[in-house]
């Protein structure tokens, strides 16, 4: 659809503003969010290893492989 | 699934919907400027991927000890604010790089959070339902 890109073709001005007042729509209703803070666990030992151990955890199944694989094609083509 | 989750999925479809918009209002701002070299668009999306790079020893643990949802706020306040300065005819490479420290702000809380609101059993569909409302909002932007 490229909405966004539409709009900019238009009207750069108008794109702009909308983005900002897209972006406060979001601060807003992020507002209805709880506001809490819960203590995050602490890993024992090597950060980088415990990292690893669990990217790992990923590939230990066909579809958390598909997925993986999946959204690093799509991440990638958007880069690209 | 908790009830919560849904103010997320919007928040997080307006935000991924106006970072991309941004992103072709830029380009569109430099197709239209005659003085603009053939670098500026790789350099503008560099502007934005730096930030990343550079604050992600630190937006993590922003984000582990602060409430989530008030770090969502900042971080979509900071992307409004780099639009603002594009607004304002500021440098676009410095104000799309606000933009991005904002995006690099916004997104270790928006999956941080997760758990607090799905729970670790509904964790993997809570996920989905995140990563599909950001990709709709970017084919949709």
């Amino acid at each position: 659809m490229m909405v966004g890109a539409k709009v900019a073709d238009y009207s750069i001005v108008l794109a702009l503003t909308g983005s900002i007042i897209i972006f406060m729509a979001s601060a807003v209703i992020s507002m209805a969010l709880p506001v809490r803070i819960l203590k995050h666990q602490t890993v024992p030992g090597s950060t980088i290893i415990a990292f690893g151990r669990e990217i790992g955890a990923f590939f230990s199944t066909p579809r958390s492989r598909f997925a993986i694989l999946g959204g690093s094609l799509f991440w990638a083509a958007a880069a690209t | 699934m908790n009830k919560q989750i849904y103010p997320l999925l919007i928040a997080q479809f307006l935000s991924a919907f106006a970072d991309n918009a941004i992103l072709f209002t830029v380009i569109a701002m430099v197709m239209q400027s005659t003085q603009l070299a053939s670098w500026y668009v790789p350099a503008l999306q560099s502007s934005f991927l730096v930030a990343f790079v550079v604050l992600a020893p630190w937006v993590g643990g922003f984000a582990d000890n602060h409430p989530k949802s008030r770090v969502l706020i900042i971080g979509n306040l900071i992307k409004a604010a780099g639009a603002g300065l594009l607004l304002c005819n500021v440098e676009p490479l410095i104000a799309y790089c606000v933009v991005g420290v904002g995006a690099a702000i916004y997104s270790p809380a928006k999956y941080g959070i997760l758990p607090e609101l799905a729970g670790h059993e509904f964790l993997v569909k809570a996920n989905s339902w995140i990563e599909g409302s950001t990709i709709l909002a970017i084919l949709l932007a």
